[in-house]
């Protein structure tokens, strides 16, 4: 037994022991959320991209991009990449930002104007990037239901954060 | 998660690093020639990949329908969106016909044609992903993403995650049956109806994903997790011969195609 | 090193970060190797601190304000990094899911071993060891995530033996098992240290286990040390045992029976039923031709309780609940049910029994069509539920789950009692009188205004029904609400149970309890394998063996000592409680001298 290592190993650097774990299992969340189908006007929305705005709130913004970044692929994969792993990955890519911003305006703003800006992003300035990829068209089709969909998701995370704050475990 | 088909056929043979370099090069060529008939060729080469793994058709029409409409409307609305003298080719600046009385909204032929490549590429994509994804077990990605030296917590992270998928499902159904047990109702068309409706199932499985994970992080510091930085693999890919003749076969591949792009084809 | 205590803990006390008391208060403890150490004590006595601070978790990841010394095997824990000190003792945690890492069983208990470097074939060699010790030999390939329950709490203490230790510190291992699976968990922990010479410490509720297996006991209360020593001694002194709130075993309250009685077992109590009956046999042949009394001579078996009467004259009233032929297929095609045919009635309070996976929920879960049938028909009040929503069953028939986090949501007690009213229509001010008013009735009502995240598991239970009692259901199902809580937490329940069933409401409780299951019901379903293998009176429950075996089932050890005594002695078995029995056996002795 090596008793001379540097002691206090279990806190040291950005990957703690907690940090992993949480990152982990929300990340799980976020790709099960994929499976909460919520009906609503323009089709159903899943509850995939909640998990990562709350970890974006509640636990910072790095944390928040991995956790909205990787939880989209694996809501991606366990539908078989609908529209090509290409275009997931430039999705990922994407929410990881968003995630980020949210923090930033979530945090240094307010609550709610980071719920505005975020659904502005994820919802209108995303599908925009679609359209060297998919034209027109594809922004088209995908504008309404994506910020109805961010809407709800973003929505429902800010709810959740502050009620979970209220019991001191964030 | 990902969905693997198990068989014999030479892709499925193939270790995932030149699989994902042939990807690689693929979605590269997708993006890079803009005439339809190219990308015509590339889903021809797709649809056949996909034939000679032997999926299912069933399967692939599964995967196909809910993107259909998609495609549609983006053939559509490219012919629109791209007024005629944009294209370098005559005939693609043609007007095939007016979306609005007046000559008012062109329909421009080589908008369409760009529409198709749009298409095409999309189909493409998904095709030769779930080549990739179909004909690889889920542990050859995360050996690969340890090959390609991903921070050792992350691919952690990746690894863990998708162990508690499971898990959060059944956390899923419980928190679900749960609520309904106590009257709570899921199904109504207004939206802030049905955020007020989701958060009895949000708050309760966040506020024990954070109880799970504490106790995951002890967990992981009674098994030793982060005691090393000289951590045993417990498995290690190796590249086979027919491994290394792919990846010469696909630089070849690169270099004919970069060759030819060069040289003008494949534009509009 | 060999001649060095496993486990020395000076003088510590330990606050956790935000609290205002300490957890642990002046510990003192040494351990010797090879011994087996039961901690016991209520919820919140300080259990699983004591064994975080063994292995260093506390100070070093839990931070806290720390005092005192815990040395393992000659290693200060406040020099060692914990992933150093788990090469000498290895902790398993009560909850089996978030141990496994693996998606195979070899990964899952190779994970300890590669975090550590040992060379490949080295951790093969090590794996194969630990799953054969645990009985998990020939698993390796087989997926974690289809593990049942009793096998994921073996493959977790499989996972820290692979990194060799030799202390094994185990909190509550079994407390989501049914009673077979909490037999081979301690089997395991038994050959582990006869055959193997390790180190035990256990933290459990299970007083029965605890009393046979363990060498030593100690007992906490609020975080300071209350009682050290064997555990019949322990067990003999009914006054302790009261006092440190721990369950007391079936045995345990014969043994103070008899005693009352006149009847002197000796100082200590007997570990096991077989010893209790060898020793009553003992003083039976000691005391013959003694005078006894034998006044009373009245045939026991006609005693008030048995009243075999009303069981006749209940099935002429319909039944509130009428399964028929039900079967339940899931989606991967595993056959949960297999053709249930149950009549419940009002006023019943059933006891629903059986091993793990019997389909104990998945049966109940049809009453208010949580799932539905996938053969058969339910009627409630003679109508069919089919095509019913759950959410307007819920008014009819309420069911309380095991875990009450997963419905808990709101930030205020009552608020969360409110929610199922507001949605069933109620206006502002009736939502908020009914809440009153049942969390009166549960006893919450001094809580109304906390945050329920910050009540006690116990509490957190009791909201959960309260918000399930809101909407005032004729039936309700309650499953495993005593899973893991201490004894006190166990009686206040069932004494809230029996408040409600004296109310009027038809209780369907699923427990592995026995205990529950003699004291507190007065019906009694067994289930096995997708199937009613029986449906009695309490007292039969425990007849027929072969039904005992096909469901996983130990009787209490009352009803254990019963059998034992009738193949011993041609005892003959007699309903009712402890009290029932000593009568019985006084009387017998006095037959047979
Ligand atoms: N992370 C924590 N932060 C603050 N206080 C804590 C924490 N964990 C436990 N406590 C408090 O420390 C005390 C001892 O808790 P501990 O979990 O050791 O009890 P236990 O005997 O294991 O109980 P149980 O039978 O419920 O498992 C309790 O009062 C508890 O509220
Ligand atoms: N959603 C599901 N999908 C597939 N199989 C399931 C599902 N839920 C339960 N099962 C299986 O059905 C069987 C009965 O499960 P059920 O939960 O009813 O058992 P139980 O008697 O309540 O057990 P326990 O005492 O462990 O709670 C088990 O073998 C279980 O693995
Ligand atoms: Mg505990
Ligand atoms: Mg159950």
């Amino acid at each position: 037994m090596n008793v001379n290592q540097k002691m206090p190993s279990v806190k040291k650097g950005f990957w703690t022991p907690r940090r992993v774990a949480r990152l982990a299992i929300v990340i799980a969340l976020s790709a099960v959320g994929g499976f909460i189908k919520i009906p609503s006007p323009t089709g159903t929305v899943a509850l995939d991209s909640a998990p990562g705005f709350f970890a974006a709130v509640a636990f910072g913004p790095i944390d928040g991009a991995i956790v909205g970044g990787v939880g989209h692929l694996f809501t991606a994969a366990t539908t078989g990449f609908p529209m090509g792993l290409p275009l997931h990955l430039f999705v990922a890519l994407q929410q990881a930002v968003w995630a980020i911003l949210f923090w930033l305006v979530a945090r240094k703003v307010n609550l709610w104007v980071g719920v505005i800006a975020a659904v502005i992003c994820n919802g209108v300035i995303a599908p925009a990037l679609f359209i060297p990829i998919g034209g027109v068209g594809l922004f088209l089709s995908l504008l309404l239901p994506l910020t109805v969909g961010s809407a709800i998701n973003i929505i429902i995370s800010a709810i959740a954060y502050k009620i979970v704050k209220k019991s001191n475990m964030v | 998660m990902l969905e693997y088909f198990p068989g014999s056929t030479l892709i499925h043979r193939l270790d995932v690093r030149p699989k994902v370099v042939a990807f690689c090069i693929l979605t590269v060529f997708l993006f890079f020639f803009v005439d339809p008939f190219y990308n015509l060729l590339f889903a021809c080469f797709a649809t056949f990949l996909m034939r000679y793994i032997r999926i299912p058709t069933e399967r692939v029409f599964k995967l196909l329908k809910p993107i259909l409409p998609i495609m549609v409307i983006i053939v559509f609305m490219s012919g629109f969106t791209y007024p005629a003298g944009s294209f370098e080719n005559q005939w693609a600046n043609k007007v095939m016909f007016y979306g609005w009385l007046g000559q008012k909204l062109p329909f421009v032929m080589g908008g369409m044609m760009f529409g198709i490549t749009l298409m095409l590429r999309i189909y493409s994509m998904v095709l030769i992903t779930s080549v990739l994804t179909f004909t690889t077990p889920l542990d050859q990605f995360i050996q690969l993403m340890r090959k390609l030296r991903f921070p050792q917590p992350l691919t952690f992270v990746i690894v863990t995650s998708i162990r508690f998928i499971p898990t959060m499902q059944k956390k899923v159904d419980q928190v679900f049956a749960a609520q309904r047990a106590r009257g709570a109702k899921f199904s109504q068309n207004n939206i802030f109806a049905q955020i007020y409706n989701y958060l009895p199932v949000m708050v309760p499985l966040i506020v024990d994903s954070l109880r799970m994970s504490e106790q995951l992080a002890i967990s992981m510091l009674n098994r030793g997790y982060g005691a090393s930085a000289h951590w045993t693999a417990l498995k290690e890919m190796k590249m086979k011969r027919i491994d290394y003749w792919a990846m010469v076969a696909f630089g070849c591949c690169f270099a004919v195609l970069v060759y030819l792009r060069w040289n003008g084809y494949g534009s509009l | 090193m060999q001649d060095q205590p496993a486990v020395k803990v000076e003088q510590l006390t330990y606050t956790y970060d935000k609290a205002q008391a300490p957890s642990l208060d002046q510990i003192q403890l040494e351990i010797r190797r090879g011994s087996f150490i039961a901690v016991m004590g209520e919820t919140g006595a300080g259990k699983t601190s004591l064994l975080m601070t063994l292995n260093g978790l506390i100070p070093q990841f839990l931070e806290g304000e720390f005092h005192g010394e815990v040395t393992i095997a000659g290693y200060s824990t406040q020099q060692v990094p914990v992933q150093n000190l788990i090469q000498e003792i290895g902790l398993v945690l009560q909850d089996p899911d978030t141990q496994i890492f693996g998606l195979t069983v070899w990964e899952d208990a190779a994970f300890g071993p590669s975090n550590l470097g040992v060379p490949l074939d080295e951790i093969h060699r090590r794996v194969d060891t630990a799953l054969e010790r645990v009985g998990l030999a020939h698993f390796h390939e087989r997926s974690t995530e289809f593990l049942s329950g009793g096998e994921k709490q073996r493959l977790a203490v499989a996972g820290v033996l692979a990194i060799g230790p030799s202390i094994l510190a185990l909190d509550e291992p079994t407390s989501e098992l049914d009673p077979e699976g909490k037999d081979a968990i301690f089997e395991i922990v038994d050959s582990l240290k006869h055959e193997h010479g390790m180190t035990i410490i256990l933290a459990e509720h299970e007083s029965e286990r605890v009393l046979a297996h363990a060498d030593a006991v100690v007992v906490l209360q609020e975080g300071k040390i209350v009682w050290r020593g064997e555990p019949q001694m322990l067990f003999a002194d009914e006054e302790s045992v009261r006092r440190f709130q721990l369950r007391p075993p079936g045995i345990a309250t014969l043994f103070w029976e008899f005693r009352k009685q006149g009847i002197g077992l000796g100082d200590a109590c007997p570990r096991t039923v077989q010893e209790m009956a060898a020793r009553l046999l003992a003083n039976e042949q000691k005391e013959q031709g003694r005078a006894v009394d034998r006044e009373g001579h009245e045939p026991f078996l006609a005693a008030a309780q048995f009243d075999a009467a009303a069981v006749g004259e209940r099935r002429d009233e319909a039944p509130i609940l009428s399964i028929n032929n039900l079967t339940h297929t899931y989606h991967n095609g595993h056959q949960a049910l297999k053709g249930i045919d149950l009549d419940v009635y009002a006023g019943d309070y059933i006891a629903i029994i059986g091993q793990n996976g019997a389909g104990k929920s998945t049966l109940c879960k049809h009453f208010n069509r949580l799932l539905t049938p996938t053969g058969g028909s339910i009627l409630f009040q003679g109508e069919s539920i089919a095509g019913k929503d759950t959410a307007d069953l819920a008014r009819h028939i309420g069911y309380v789950f095991q875990n009450p986090d997963h419905q808990i949501f709101s930030a205020s007690v009552l608020e969360e009692v409110m929610y199922g009213l507001r949605i069933q229509g109620f206006s502002e001010s009736e939502q908020k009188e009914k809440a009153l008013e049942v969390l009166a009735f549960v006893g919450l009502d001094a809580y109304s205004e906390r945050h329920p995240f910050s009540l006690g598991k116990g509490l957190r239970q009791r909201l959960a029904v309260a918000t399930i009692l809101a909407l005032e259901p004729q039936i309700l199902i309650i499953d495993e609400p005593t899973t893991g809580q201490d004894w006190r937490g166990t009686q206040s329940m069932l004494e809230l149970i029996g408040k409600l069933h004296e109310r009027g409401h038809t209780i369907i409780l699923i427990t592995h309890n026995m205990q529950i299951v003699t004291e507190h019901a007065k019906r009694v379903l067994i289930m096995g394998q997708g199937r009613i293998l029986k449906d009695c009176k309490p007292w039969h429950a425990f007849e027929d063996p072969a039904i005992l075996k096909a469901a996983n089932i130990k009787p209490t050890q009352l009803v254990q000592l019963e059998s034992e005594l009738a193949a011993m002695s041609g005892f003959v078995p007699q309903p009712g409680g402890e009290r029932a029995l000593v009568k019985a056996i006084v009387k017998g002795m006095g037959r047979d001298a």
